[in-house]
C-alpha cells in the first residue's frame, strides 16, 4: 500500500506539472519593428503584413519545393522573415516615419552596418545587415519609404546575404520581399 | 453509547477519506486523461472552433448590419476518423484521403451580409483591429496579413507553439458582402508529404513551378 501511495503521488506530481510554453530566446538578427495597422483614412491603401517564424516557416520552406543546395543550406538557416508593406495616408504618414526614423537610429547605433543608404527623389532606401565574424550573416533589414504612399519594411533573420534575397522571395512566394530585394539590387548598380 | 461508537468504526462507510485513496483515486484519473488524449489534445494549444467563433464575432462587431450564416460545420478528431473510415468505401483521389489523415480537427463557418447596406470606408482596418485583439486574447497572433480598403485576409497562428507535431491556424478572409473563416489543426508532417506529393504530381502555379 505504501508503494502504491508512493507511485500515486509521484504520478499526481508529474500530471500537475505544467506543459512548459516554447521559450525561445530572440535570435539576434532579429529587430522588433513593433505593430503596424491600415490607414484608415486613404482609400485602398496596401497593407500586407508577413510574420513567418517557428513551424509556420518551416511549413512555408517546405510548400517552396527542392532548392538547389545554395538555397537549401540559405532556408536551413532562416529563423524569421518579417515584411511589412504599410500605405500611407494622412493618419499613419507621420507616425510610420518617425517609427522608420527610431529604427535606422537603433540599427545604427547596435552594431549594424549600413550597406545601402540611397535618399533619391522622395525614395528612401537603407539596408542593414547584422553580421558574426566575417562570413556569417544573422540577420538583414531593409526599410524603404516610396513617394510618401507606401513603407517597406523587411527582416529576414538567418544566414542570408542581400543578393540572396530576391532568390529567396521567389522560392517562398513573397511578393513584396521580392519588390524590396529588387530595389536594392537596382540602387546598388 | 459505546456501541454505537463501535459500530460507527467498524462500518467502513463511516470512516474518514484517507490520503491513500485521494492519491490513488489522482492518478487513475490522471492515466485516464492520458489515455483519453485529452493531454495532447490541452497540449495542442489554441482551440480551432474557439477561434472561429472570435473571428465571427470579431467581424459581426467590426460591421454594419447582419450577418447570416451560410454554412456552419465542425469537426473533431472523431468526425475525421469516421470521415476516414467511410471514405474506404468510396473512390477518391489519395490525396483526398491524405489530407484527411492530415487533419485533426477543422472548422469551417461561411456567412453572407443581409441587406443592401454597403461597406463603409476603412472597415477592414476595423475588423482587423477587432479581430486582432480578440485572438490574442486566446492566444493567437496575426502571421500573415494582406487588406485593402474594403477586403481582408489573415492568417493567425498560436503564439506560443506548443509542442508535438499538430500545427494550428486559423483564417480569415472578408470583403462587403462574404465572410469565410477556417481554422484547423493539422499534423505538420503529413502536410509536408501532402504539399511534396501536390508539387511531384503537378506543381503550385502560385509559385511558378
Amino acid at each position: 500500500m505504501k508503494n502504491l501511495t508512493s507511485i500515486a503521488r509521484a504520478a499526481l506530481l508529474s500530471a500537475l506539472i505544467p506543459i512548459s510554453p516554447l521559450l525561445a530566446d530572440t535570435p539576434s538578427g532579429q529587430v522588433e519593428f513593433g505593430t503596424f495597422e491600415p490607414s484608415k483614412s486613404r482609400g485602398g491603401a496596401e497593407f500586407v503584413e508577413i510574420n513567418l517564424k517557428g513551424p509556420l516557416l518551416e511549413m512555408a520552406t517546405k510548400f517552396a519545393g527542392k532548392q538547389d543546395p545554395e538555397l537549401t543550406k540559405l532556408v536551413e538557416s532562416l529563423k524569421c522573415v518579417r515584411v511589412n508593406v504599410v500605405g500611407l495616408g494622412d493618419d499613419n504618414r507621420s507616425d510610420v516615419r518617425k517609427r522608420l526614423g527610431e529604427i535606422r537610429a537603433q540599427l545604427d547605433s547596435g552594431g549594424w552596418d549600413k550597406i545601402v543608404n540611397v535618399q533619391d527623389k522622395g525614395d528612401n532606401v537603407t539596408v542593414h545587415v547584422k553580421t558574426r565574424g566575417k562570413e556569417a550573416v544573422e540577420g538583414i533589414v531593409v526599410l524603404v519609404e516610396d513617394h510618401g504612399k507606401e513603407a517597406v519594411l523587411v527582416n529576414v533573420v538567418g544566414d542570408v546575404k542581400p543578393e540572396q534575397l530576391e532568390k529567396l522571395a521567389t522560392r517562398l512566394g513573397i511578393e513584396p520581399l521580392r519588390q524590396a530585394a529588387e530595389s536594392i539590387s537596382k540602387e546598388k548598380k | 453509547m459505546n456501541r454505537s461508537k463501535d459500530i460507527a468504526e467498524s462500518n467502513p462507510r463511516s470512516k474518514p477519506f484517507g490520503w491513500p485513496t485521494l492519491l490513488l483515486a489522482s492518478f487513475l484519473a490522471w492515466f485516464v486523461f492520458v489515455l483519453s488524449g485529452c493531454r495532447d489534445r490541452a497540449a495542442a494549444g489554441p482551440n480551432a472552433g474557439d477561434a472561429a467563433d472570435s473571428l465571427h464575432d470579431a467581424v459581426a462587431a467590426a460591421t454594419p448590419g447582419a450577418w447570416h450564416d451560410e454554412l456552419h460545420l465542425g469537426l473533431g478528431t472523431p468526425g475525421f476518423i469516421a470521415a476516414r473510415q467511410g471514405l474506404r468505401l468510396a473512390r477518391v483521389d489519395d490525396r483526398v484521403r491524405d489530407a484527411l489523415r492530415a487533419a485533426r480537427e477543422a472548422t469551417v463557418h461561411i456567412a453572407r451580409r443581409a441587406g443592401q447596406k454597403p461597406a463603409r470606408a476603412g472597415e477592414s482596418a476595423a475588423v482587423l483591429e477587432e479581430a486582432t485583439r480578440r485572438m490574442r486574447e486566446t492566444g493567437w497572433e496575426r502571421a500573415v496579413t494582406v487588406a485593402s480598403d474594403d477586403s481582408l485576409v489573415v492568417v493567425f497562428a498560436p503564439a506560443v507553439w506548443p509542442e508535438g507535431p499538430d500545427i494550428a491556424c486559423s483564417v480569415l478572409v472578408q470583403d462587403p458582402e462574404q465572410m469565410v473563416i477556417v481554422a484547423a489543426v493539422v499534423d505538420r508532417n503529413r502536410v509536408g508529404q501532402l504539399a511534396e506529393q501536390l508539387r511531384l504530381s503537378g506543381g503550385n502555379p502560385a509559385l511558378g513551378h
